[in-house]
């Protein structure tokens, strides 16, 4: 890994512990995950399901969940080694947020200015006003919003515009990365592509990189390049969006896939039964397994490692041993 | 199609929000039936008046929510026509679950979070006067086995239940008088993509025993398009299209149900869409005309002053100027 890349997660874990001191039960939320983002900008997505770790995963990389270990760099400094003021002051330069509620994200009744200008100002260190408002309304421009919305209460705008104005905010800075959760799964379907077409505009004319947390696979197919598919913790596979699309590989992957409802393709057969426990997280061996229609004897002893195969796609699984 | 068919019929149903001077039309003059057998879907973004118009089908009207005008009548029995409106309180509450059951949206905080689910189910029989426990628990348990739900179901409290698990048993609970009719208002929206699948399959195997009609409402297209034979399109508290699904779907007649299942991104298919331009209406004060007038792209003169009539094209109707013809 270069020392400039805007990303470089290495063996990130974390443990969540509940219950007593001593006898209290543990939880691994994010278990061994490694990903990077080199300088050329691109939208890496992690899909996965709900309780799958990839929002954990997400707050960590935004310095808000400490990882019980593991390293993240965001361009060459590892951001948990830096002092705390530090890295408040320098993190929020570089790597900007957007959430899944805008609503939660801002006071209703503040001046929708006031949170631009004070990102320009504490953030983006720009004590000038006349330069803090042209970046203001460059920032407007940027996601599609009027002018004159700068001059209302947020509880004026829709949930469409409250979500532009998360990307404006995020945007004001000249961050390198923006990590975005579930940013669209509260906006209508109509007006979802709009959101996303800004992100991907902002990748070409900005350079900015995504990570674009999802569960939502068509999202994920229409907007990346990479994606990472993530399932009880870890993921079971990463590589061009692609490639993965037209060829998933493990099988979790695949089982998401049949279970998209589509709107172009009925489903075919009886949808699979199974259980899931919190024990899968802990278990040695493939966390899959119990679902898989392909387990082997293999699987239920040890944790698979990720291959890589010829295409640049890693799988997390055992099926693919031979093939490496 | 005989009106024998026929389960639910709602003609010119109208309801609005009420408080103080302003008033929020969420349901404006709603004509829509359902026909026996059939899964039914209501679709429509945030706001549209879907679960408005499932209360009043309900009948489960409180302030400030208020029906102005209209009438919504279930068919009962051999031929007869029940006004839902027009029945007292009692007789309202003898039919609900046995004749029409409604699922809100939320499984979790449909079940009573301290009561066994075998309580629950026996709770049901008991406003029927049905009081023997183990009778009516072999009846459940039978019930269960059929619908292929594990009976450890019974013993459990709701949160011990998965939530595909949870939404399961809700509509067995739902469904377990047989009723004519069901409302289920976003039954998979809290569902992971994984665990949809069991609960639309469940819902099209009750209606393939029992013949049990259902309305499903939801925003989610892909699952409009997996589980329902028939579809109405709602924007603004009106509905704007119905057809059958696979036609709806294949070529829609309203420029509002083009451009939402335009941009509804596929895998495997297009990169670049575009949405829909523009927002919907504010409901306290909608645009004259047409209310999709604004954002349509195909929008003439008279949109913006005279509102469309409900056009009918073979079995579809469509309230679009364009089919004037």
């Amino acid at each position: 890994m270069k020392e400039d890349n805007v990303l470089a997660v290495e063996n990130l874990v974390k443990v969540y512990k509940s219950g007593g001191l001593l006898f209290g039960k543990k939880f691994k939320a994010v278990d061994k995950v490694s990903m990077g983002l080199s300088n050329s900008p691109e939208i890496f997505t992690i899909v996965g399901e709900s309780g799958c770790g990839k929002t954990t995963l997400a707050r960590m990389v935004l310095a808000l969940v400490e990882p019980t270990s593991g390293s993240i760099r965001i361009m060459g400094r590892d951001i948990w080694k830096l002092p705390t003021g530090e890295r408040h002051r320098w993190l929020p330069k570089h790597v900007q947020p957007v959430f899944q509620n805008p609503f939660e994200s801002f006071n209703p009744l503040r001046k929708v200015s006031s949170y631009l200008y004070h990102t320009a100002e504490k953030v983006a260190g720009i004590t000038d006003k006349r330069e803090a408002s042209e970046l203001v309304s460059k920032a407007l421009e940027e996601v599609r919003l009027p002018d004159d919305v700068a001059d209302r209460s947020v509880f004026e705008l829709s949930g469409g515009q409250v979500q532009r104005l998360s990307i404006a905010r995020a945007i004001i800075s000249r961050p390198k990365l923006i990590v975005a959760d579930e940013p669209v799964s509260m906006i209508d379907a109509s007006l979802r592509m709009g959101i996303l077409n800004i992100f991907k505009r902002l990748k070409e004319e900005m350079g900015i990189s995504f990570i674009y947390i999802t569960h939502d696979l068509a999202t994920a197919y229409y907007i990346s390049d990479r994606i990472a598919v993530m399932y009880k913790g870890s993921f079971a596979e990463m590589g061009e969006a692609d490639a993965i699309f037209s060829e998933p590989l493990h099988p979790y992957t695949q089982l998401l896939m049949e279970s998209v409802p589509r709107v172009d393709k009925k489903w075919v057969g009886k949808a699979p039964v199974y259980t899931t426990d919190i024990e899968a997280y802990l278990a040695t061996g493939c966390k899959f397994a119990d679902r898989c229609p392909f387990v082997m004897e293999k699987c239920r002893q040890h944790t698979p490692p990720l291959i890589r195969l010829s295409n640049g796609v890693t799988v997390a699984c055992w099926l693919y041993e031979k093939e490496e | 199609m005989s009106y024998d068919m026929e389960v639910l019929r709602c003609k010119g149903v109208t309801a609005q929000y009420e408080a103080g001077n302003l008033a929020i039309r969420a349901v404006d003059s709603v004509d829509m039936t359902v026909r026996r057998g059939e899964i039914f879907g209501l679709a429509g973004e945030s706001g549209c008046g879907k679960t408005t118009l499932m209360r009043v089908i309900y009948r489960d009207v409180t302030p400030p929510l208020r029906v102005l005008s209209g009438k919504v009548s279930l068919k009962v029995g051999d031929g007869e026509e029940l006004d839902l409106y027009s029945i007292d309180k009692n007789t309202l509450m003898k039919i609900r679950t046995k004749m029409i059951s409604y699922i809100p949206q939320g499984s979790m905080s449909v079940m009573n979070p301290t009561s066994r689910v075998k309580d629950q189910f026996l709770e049901v029989f008991r406003k029927y006067g049905r009081v023997d426990k183990e009778e009516v628990l072999r009846e459940v348990r039978a019930k269960l086995s059929e619908l292929g739900l594990s009976e450890r179901v019974l013993q459990s409290f709701p949160h011990q239940l998965s939530g595909g698990m949870r939404q399961r048993t809700i509509i067995c609970l739902a469904t377990i008088l047989n009723p004519s009719l069901v409302l289920a208002d976003e039954p998979t929206s809290a569902l992971d993509v994984v665990y949809q699948r069991g609960v639309v399959e469940l819902i099209q195997k009750i209606r393939d025993m029992y013949k049990t009609s259902f309305i499903v409402v939801s925003h989610d297209m892909g699952l409009q398009y997996q589980v329902t034979n028939r579809i109405a399109i709602m924007y603004a508290g009106k509905i704007v299209e119905t057809g059958s699904t696979e036609e709806v779907f294949r070529k829609p007649l309203h420029p509002y149900s083009e451009g939402l299942i335009n941009s509804i991104p596929r895998i495997g298919g297009a990169k670049q869409l575009e949405g829909l331009a523009g927002l919907p209406p504010n409901l306290a004060n909608p645009p004259p005309g047409c209310r999709f007038h604004p954002r349509c792209p195909y929008r003439m003169e008279k949109c913006a002053t005279m509102e469309p009539p409900v056009f009918r094209v073979g079995d579809r109707t469509a309230a679009c100027w364009l089919l004037e013809r």
